[in-house]
């Protein structure tokens, strides 16, 4: 069976410097894919160059391939024209955002925001699109009243519903949801979540899940893959990384999870932040925060396969068991 | 520890302070104009009478003019030198907008202090009085004020000044109301420091700077209105100045004569002052901005 | 809950008035007593001056007095020109309709034309398309409105005499149709129209470039290209409309500008509206006229105003269900 996104090294630059720097990915139909990482680290940049919606300031290279089901040749993203890339969004990949409250027209009302998408792709009376933005809303768990509505006047929970309903209107093969659950509470989250891995049973939906929040990311994904500093650091099935983490960003952001009567207590944070996209550090770019650094480490590890199934960027890999942190190494970064 | 004061709050960081102003000013086009055109009209202001060639009420029988050797600039409707009149005429922008402007400042951060501080009924009665002016047709209210006063350029000064407040105000107003309720501040108070001392000390050094960007944009406004007054004839009758000049101008049929060398240059003069004031107030504004919000 | 808030507003402006009316009242007996004035006509004897008085309801208390003045604002009695001789009112009448038409016109041109700029200036926001339009408006908003309505005389109606230089009509022609007067008007409207539109040009040109520039960096405009629609669509249908609603309440700000400029325009063009009455006012020291039209520019400042704050709560859905 052939993947349904191939992604080979895509690289996004910013008056030369570069905030997505080389990115392979690959999502079989209906597997669900995590993109994790620090804020800043590329995640959002990289969906929105899918789509090939980042703003003008950026440019981005690389070969991006769809091939949705039903779709006979498949769909070279990186060639296509803007006038070629609109019928490709929405109809084979879609977005949801943050439901917060400027993810929707302000002054439209959320029925015909989702008519509007409808119309882009297709040719229906407005009866048949009335009928399906009401099964549309029922499927999220919505009522059909709700259509009439503004988004000011729908909760949080309902405004992201209504994102995942918009999503969905098109019958997408690929669904790429960036932060779907940071502005809801615990409760809503939970919910977000179970709809979303419900759609994606029901409808063989694929999904690239975007989170700072691995807790989110672990229940809903196949597998996953981490980004630092534009690149991907670690990838691999979400069982095996949780479980053993190869790379020692992965490992210092599980360990940030607060565990509820484990022995760990809150978290450790990670010291220090991110390299700035103009200057990257010598060698590993984690380095300066990487409590495990050693000589081997002025030289940039390549990605590569250090257990079946599972690709990591660091020289040490693979790691049977995590050692103490060499103290130095941290303290260089601490303020 | 000095407490409260911007430099404080933001850590001294990199381009604040004296060094950031300077870059500002010099270090931009916009800034180099602004000062530029800023000190040569200030010259102008000072030495004008020994700059022009001519004394500028001195009627001649050469009326209406066009530019030649012996007048750059033509005669006006009396005969007198155009050129002169520019020169001479510019001290009465200056003074008027700087003056009123400072009246404008000292009124609005006044009211804008006492009501935002004290609150209550004075606030309210303070606020009440701002919105009012700042509803009110400005031009209408100089118009009114200016006649019934007699025009003079102390006049002047203070019907532009007392018209001009209300923005200095409510912008006073609103920061004093964010540093009221600031952490600084209570624990002042709990120290048993008195409403004059935090106001000094806090509440004051916080809000000068805004006061200060504010002013300057408030001396392009009081130039524009003297020059408006001027024109409908409420000027200093015994001064010259560029709106004199205008109105002069019009009312002896300039226009139709087609004598552009009258016309043009004094609303030029009025163009050009304004342009390079307000860019030095937008200026200051950018840069208070991200230091207030800083601290607010 | 609408009630109430109209209530509040409507409240407000009436209290502003009432203000005006104040300020009106207590800066003219500032000058002194009318009846001074009267008296200075030779041969005025003590008791003609008394009968004045009692005739002018001078003689009353302060209190009186200024009950009297709000009760004849009421009625329409607004005094009669000390320079005519007419009553103020009718005089107010007769111009009122100029001015509304400069003012509108110059208004109406203003925002449609500054909206436009705004946009593609902040579509094209930091290249030289937008460095362009700020600058324009830079100009147009530090050159004084009297001073580019003269030039505009100079350009337009002497050297090049394509439109004429003053006056709201021909004077003494006789028009075929009433089609062909309007023609005659819109013909001498368009200098002043032009000086009043760039005048206000700049202010709604800054706020919708604000405004959009806010409205492009909310993730909704991404969504919307997402979804397939085009650049100019997105822009049209869905940046413009949420940009726009800003434009309507802070355009509110020029209202008391336009008077001013309404004044010094009219003065140019000899165009016989408010502003060339108030003119005429200054020049003759007309005191009942001077506040007559002071009165009646802060009535018309004051109820834009409110228009103003009406309309953006029918255009905003969020206003609404406050």
């Amino acid at each position: 069976m052939s993947a349904l996104l191939e992604v080979e090294d895509l690289r996004v630059t910013h008056d030369g410097n570069p905030i997505v720097d080389g990115v392979d990915l690959t999502l079989a139909p209906g597997e669900a894919l995590a993109l994790a990482g620090e804020s800043g680290c590329g995640k959002t940049t990289t969906a929105l160059a899918l789509m090939r919606l980042l703003p003008p300031t950026l440019t981005q290279s690389g070969v991006i391939t769809l091939r949705p089901e039903g779709v006979t040749d498949p769909i070279n993203i990186g060639r296509r024209t803007e006038t070629g890339m609109r019928l490709v969004r929405w109809r084979h990949i879609s977005l949801i955002f943050q439901g917060a409250m400027n993810s929707l027209d302000p002054v439209q009302k959320v029925g015909k925001q989702i008519a509007e998408a409808i119309g882009i792709h297709e040719r229906a009376s407005s009866s048949d699109i009335a009928a399906r933005i009401g099964d549309l809303l029922a499927t999220v768990g919505l009522t059909g009243g709700v259509a009439d509505r503004y988004p000011h006047e729908l909760s949080g929970g309902q405004r992201q519903r209504v994102m995942i309903a918009l999503a969905l209107a098109c019958g997408p093969s690929l669904v790429i949801a960036d932060e779907p659950t940071t502005a809801l509470d615990v409760v809503m989250q939970a919910q977000v979540l179970q709809l979303l891995e419900r759609l994606r049973e029901e409808l063989g939906l694929a999904l690239i899940l975007i989170s700072h929040d691995l807790g989110v990311l672990a229940e809903t994904c196949d597998r996953i893959a981490v980004m630092y500093a534009g690149r991907i650091v670690e990838t691999g099935s979400v069982d095996a990384v949780f479980a053993a983490p190869q790379h020692p960003y992965t490992k210092l952001l599980l360990d940030s999870l607060p565990v509820i009567g484990g022995d760990r207590g809150v978290g450790v944070a990670i010291p220090g932040a991110p390299p700035n996209p103009g200057e990257p550090p010598p060698g590993c770019r984690f380095r300066p925060r990487c409590p495990y650094s050693a000589e081997r480490c002025d030289v940039d590890p390549p990605l590569r396969e250090v257990r079946p199934g599972q690709l990591a960027a660091c020289h040490y890999a693979p790691w049977e068991r995590w050692p103490e942190p060499a103290a130095a190494a941290g303290a260089e970064v601490s303020r | 520890m000095s407490a409260g004061t911007i430099t404080a709050a933001t850590g001294g960081s990199g381009a604040s302070g004296a060094s950031g102003v300077r870059t500002l000013l010099f270090g931009t086009w916009r800034g180099r104009f602004g000062i530029g055109v800023l000190a040569l009209t200030i010259f102008v202001a000072i030495f004008g009478e020994l700059l022009a060639p001519y004394d500028p009420t001195a009627s001649s029988t050469d009326v209406l003019q066009s530019p030649s050797w012996s007048h750059i600039l033509g005669t006006t409707e009396n005969g007198s030198d155009v050129f002169s009149q520019l020169l001479v005429g510019t001290r009465v922008s200056v003074i008027v907008g700087f003056a009123a402007a400072l009246i404008s400042a000292v009124l609005g951060s006044i009211v804008g202090l006492a009501g935002g501080y004290f609150g209550g009924w004075t606030d309210r009665i303070l606020d009440a009085t701002e919105n009012w002016f700042l509803v009110i047709p400005t031009l209408p209210l100089m118009i009114v004020l200016a006649r019934v006063l007699n025009p003079s350029l102390t006049v002047l000064i203070a019907v532009i000044g007392l018209t001009s407040w209300a923005g200095t105000g409510r912008i006073v107003r609103a920061q004093v109301l964010t540093l009221r309720e600031r952490a600084f501040v209570e624990r002042a108070r709990a120290l048993g420091a008195g409403d004059t001392y935090i106001i000094r000390t806090h509440i004051l050094p916080n809000t000068l700077p805004l006061i200060f960007a504010n002013t300057v944009l408030i001396v392009a406004v009081a130039i524009l209105s003297e020059a408006a007054l001027a024109f409908l004839g409420l000027g200093d009758p015994t001064q010259i100045s560029w709106g004199t000049m205008l109105e002069n101008a019009f009312s002896s049929g300039a226009p139709s004569a087609g004598a552009w060398w009258y016309v043009v240059p004094p609303g030029l003069c009025i163009t050009i002052l304004v342009l390079a004031v307000s860019m030095l107030g937008f200026l200051f504004e950018e840069y208070i901005n991200p230091r207030l919000r800083e601290v607010a | 809950m609408t009630g109430r808030w109209l209530f509040t507003k409507v409240g407000a402006a009436v209290l502003t008035l009432i203000f005006v009316l104040i300020f009106n009242f207590f800066l003219f007996r500032a000058i002194g007593d009318p009846t001074t004035q009267l008296a200075r006509l030779p041969g005025a004897t003590d008791k003609e001056i008394e009968q004045l008085k009692s005739d002018y309801g001078l003689d009353k208390p302060l209190l009186g007095q200024f009950a009297d003045y709000v009760g004849d604002t009421a009625s329409l009695d607004l005094g009669i020109s000390q320079n005519t001789r007419e009553p103020v009112w009718n005089e107010i009448v007769d111009a009122l309709p100029w001015t509304l038409l400069l003012v509108g016109t110059g208004t109406l041109l203003a925002t449609l034309i500054g909206a436009w700029m705004g946009v593609r200036a902040a579509t094209k926001r930091g290249t030289k398309t937008d460095d362009g339009l700020l600058g324009f408006s830079l100009f147009t908003y530090a050159a004084p409105e009297y001073w580019i309505g003269i030039i505009l005389i100079l350009l337009f109606a002497v050297a090049w005499p394509i439109f004429p230089a003053g006056q709201q009509a021909t004077p003494g022609v006789e028009f075929a149709s009433w089609f062909d007067e309007a023609l005659d008007v819109v013909d001498h409207l368009i200098l002043p129209a032009t000086a009043m539109t760039l005048m206000l040009l700049g202010q709604y040109f800054l706020i919708m470039r604000s405004s959009m520039v806010d409205v492009l960096t909310e993730d909704f405009i991404t969504v919307k290209r997402a979804t397939g629609l085009s650049r100019e669509r997105v822009i049209n249908r869905h940046a413009v409309p949420n940009a726009l609603l800003p434009l309507v309440t802070l355009s509110a700000i020029q209202f008391g500008a336009v008077a001013g400029g309404a004044i010094t325009i009219e003065t140019v063009f000899s165009w016989p509206g408010l502003g060339e009455l108030s003119f005429n006012a200054i020049n003759d020291k007309d005191f009942p006229m001077l506040q007559g039209t002071f009165l009646v520019f802060s009535f018309g400042v004051i109820f834009a105003n409110l228009l103003a704050d009406i309309l953006y709560f029918y255009l905003d859905p969020r206003v609404q269900s406050r």
